[in-house]
C-alpha cells in the first residue's frame, strides 16, 4: 500500500492511503508530497475498561459460580422436587430431589412411624430407600405375600412426576411383582383406614373427658376397642346431647345444637343403658 | 522552574485536541525524549539514530493521546511508552538483519561512495522533483481549501473510519456522491455535507456518516476541482471500477 504524505509534524505525519483513509504515522523524515510504503501507524492504547467495572467482574464471576453450584449441584440434589407416598399398611412419605435423592422420610401413621424409625435414609437414592423400606416392612410383618402396596408421586413437574411414578412402579414390579400387588395412586382402603384411624384417635380422647366416677358410678377408662365397636362416631358420642350428664364437653361448639341428632335420641338412650350394663358387669367382676 | 505534575497533565490534555499545542509540548520535552532514548541505547542519540529519535518522539505523541489523568503521572507513562515502542521497532528491524543497506559504503571509502550510487536510476530525478513540487503545491491548495471549511488534516485523520465495515459504508456514500455531481456542487455552495441525500442514496445509516463528517468532506472536496494527483493516488477507493472487490 502506498501512502501519500499530506502533512508533517515533528513527531508524526499525516498520510493518505490508497483507500482514502487518513492515518497518523511516525514521521521518519518524511516530506509533504512523498509517497511511502512502510509506515509505523499510530496505535492509541485503548483505554482499559474502567476500574469501576473491575469489582463488578468479580461479582459477576462469583454470581456465575454460585449459579453453577446452585442450579447444577444444589438444586437437583438438595431441593425437594416431589413427594412419593408409599402405602403398605404403614404409610410413608418420601421427599425426593430431582435427581431422586431422598431428602426426607416420615411415617404418616403409627405403623409408618414404626417402619421408618431408626432407618437412615440420608444420601440414599429413591430406589434404594423403596427397596429397603419394603424389605423392612416384610421383616416387620407389615407385608406378606399377596398384599397390596400403593405408590403415588406428586410434583409440580408433571413430566418428572409421571416418569418417577413409572420408574418406581417398574422397579417394584421387577423386584416384588410376583409376591405382592403394586398399584399406582392413593389406595382407597388405605385412605379409609387412615380416616377411620383418625376417628379412632378422636374417639379415644372422648372418654378422657368422661365425668367423675361419683356421678356415673363407673370407672372412667373404657378401652378403645369398646368404642371402636360402636357403629359410628356420632352414635358413639354421648356428649352430643345436652342432657347426657357429661357437662360441658366443648363439642357443642363444633357440632350444631340443632342438628339431626335429636332423631337419634332414643337410640342413644339405649346405648347409654347398654354402657351402664357393661360397667355394672365390670363392677361385679371387681367385687 | 520544573513544571509540577498537574501542570504537565494540563498541557497533555490540551495537546490531545490541539495539534499545535502537541507540537509545542513535544518540542519542550525533546530533552526528556532524548534522555529516554539514551537510556535505551546506552549511548548518545545525537548521531546516527535519527530513526530511533523519530520513533521515540512518535511514542511520546502516542503517550499524549493515550494518557489518562486519573491513572498516574504522565512522564513515567511516556517513558514506558517510548521504551515499548523502541523494543517493537527493534524487533521489527530484526527481520531485515540479513539485508544490506543501500547507504552502505561501497568502493573507495575516501570518495564516500555508497551502494546506492551504483544502482541504475529508475526515475529521472528532475522529473521526480517536478512531480514532488506539483504534489506539494496540490496538497497545500487542498489544505487551504479544507481550512476554509474549518477542517484540518489532523482532524480528518482522527475522524477517519478505522473499521473496514465503516470504511466500506463511507466509500458507498462517496461513490454515490461522485455519481451525482449536483451533490458536490451543493457541498461547495452551502459548505455543508448533504447527509440526508447521501444516507438515502447510498443506503447507509445517517449516524455512520455523521460520525465521519470531516473525513467525508475532505474526500469529497478532493473530488471537486482538479486535485489530479490526490485523485490519482486514491486508486483503491473505487476498486469496483477496476474489477476488484466491491
Amino acid at each position: 500500500m502506498n501512502y501519500l504524505v499530506m502533512e508533517t509534524h515533528p513527531s508524526y505525519a499525516i498520510l493518505l492511503d490508497e483507500e482514502g483513509r487518513f492515518v497518523k504515522a511516525a514521521n521518519l523524515h518524511y516530506q509533504v508530497g512523498d509517497t511511502v510504503q512502510e509506515i509505523l501507524e499510530l496505535k492509541i492504547p485503548t483505554a482499559p475498561r474502567a476500574k469501576v467495572l473491575r469489582p463488578l467482574f468479580g461479582f459477576v464471576a462469583a454470581a456465575a459460580c454460585f449459579c453453577l453450584v446452585f442450579f447444577g449441584y444444589y438444586q437437583p440434589n438438595f431441593v425437594a422436587h416431589g413427594l412419593l407416598r408409599l402405602q403398605i399398611n404403614p404409610d410413608v412419605l418420601l421427599t425426593i430431589s430431582r435427581t431422586e435423592r431422598v431428602l426426607d422420610l416420615k411415617g404418616l401413621n403409627q405403623d409408618g412411624g414404626d417402619l421408618v424409625a431408626g432407618y437412615d435414609y440420608r444420601g440414599k437414592s429413591r430406589a434404594t430407600v423403596l427397596e429397603e423400606l419394603i424389605e423392612r416392612a416384610i421383616q416387620m410383618d407389615y407385608l406378606s405375600d399377596g398384599d397390596r402396596v400403593a405408590i403415588s408421586v406428586d410434583s409440580r413437574d408433571i413430566e418428572w412426576k409421571e416418569q418417577e411414578q413409572a420408574s418406581s412402579l417398574q422397579q417394584l414390579e421387577d423386584q416384588y411383582g410376583e409376591r405382592i400387588v403394586i398399584t399406582v395412586g392413593l389406595s382407597e382402603s388405605e385412605t379409609d383406614a387412615d380416616t377411620s384411624n383418625s376417628q379412632e384417635l378422636l374417639q379415644v380422647t372422648i372418654p378422657i373427658t368422661l365425668p367423675d366416677p361419683e356421678e356415673s358410678g363407673f370407672a372412667p377408662a373404657p378401652d378403645s376397642s369398646a368404642v371402636q365397636d360402636l357403629p359410628s362416631p356420632v352414635t358413639s358420642n354421648p356428649s352430643v346431647r345436652g342432657d347426657s350428664g357429661y357437662g360441658d364437653s366443648g363439642y357443642e361448639e363444633r357440632i350444631d345444637g340443632d342438628s339431626a341428632y335429636e332423631d337419634w335420641e332414643d337410640e342413644q338412650e339405649r346405648d347409654e343403658d347398654e354402657n351402664e350394663d357393661d360397667e355394672d358387669d365390670e363392677d361385679d367382676e371387681d367385687d | 522552574m520544573t513544571p509540577t505534575e498537574p501542570q504537565i497533565a494540563l498541557w497533555v490534555e490540551e495537546a490531545k485536541t490541539n495539534s499545535q499545542a502537541a507540537d509545542r509540548f513535544i518540542q519542550q520535552y525533546l530533552g526528556f525524549i532524548k534522555s529516554e532514548l539514551a537510556k535505551f541505547l546506552h549511548t548518545s542519540p545525537d548521531f546516527g539514530y535519527e530513526d530511533e529519535l523519530s520513533i521515540a518522539m512518535f511514542a511520546f505523541y502516542e503517550a499524549i493521546l493515550g494518557y489518562q489523568r486519573g491513572r498516574g503521572a504522565f512522564l513515567p507513562y511516556a517513558s514506558r511508552a517510548i521504551k515499548n515502542r523502541l523494543i517493537d521497532y527493534y524487533r521489527r528491524e530484526k527481520r531485515h538483519e540479513r539485508q544490506i543497506s543501500l547507504n552502505q559504503p561501497y568502493g573507495d571509502e575516501e570518495e564516500g561512495g555508497e551502494l546506492l550510487h551504483i544502482l541504475p536510476e529508475e526515475k529521472n530525478p528532475l522529473e521526480e522533483s517536478v512531480h514532488r513540487k506539483a504534489t506539494q503545491a496540490e496538497i497545500e491548495e487542498f489544505r487551504c481549501q479544507l481550512e476554509q471549511f474549518g477542517i484540518h488534516f489532523s482532524a480528518v485523520a482522527d475522524n477517519s473510519p478505522r473499521q473496514q465495515r465503516t470504511l466500506n459504508a463511507c466509500q458507498r456514500a462517496l461513490s454515490f456522491a461522485r455519481e451525482n455531481p449536483e451533490l458536490l456542487e451543493q457541498l461547495l455552495r452551502t459548505q455543508k455535507l448533504p447527509l440526508k441525500e447521501l444516507a438515502q442514496g447510498a443506503g447507509v445509516e445517517r449516524k455512520t456518516l455523521e460520525r465521519h463528517r470531516d473525513y467525508l468532506m475532505a474526500i469529497l472536496l478532493a473530488f471537486t476541482n482538479g486535485y489530479e494527483i490526490i485523485r490519482g493516488h486514491l486508486c483503491r477507493l473505487y476498486p469496483a471500477e477496476k474489477g476488484g472487490e466491491p
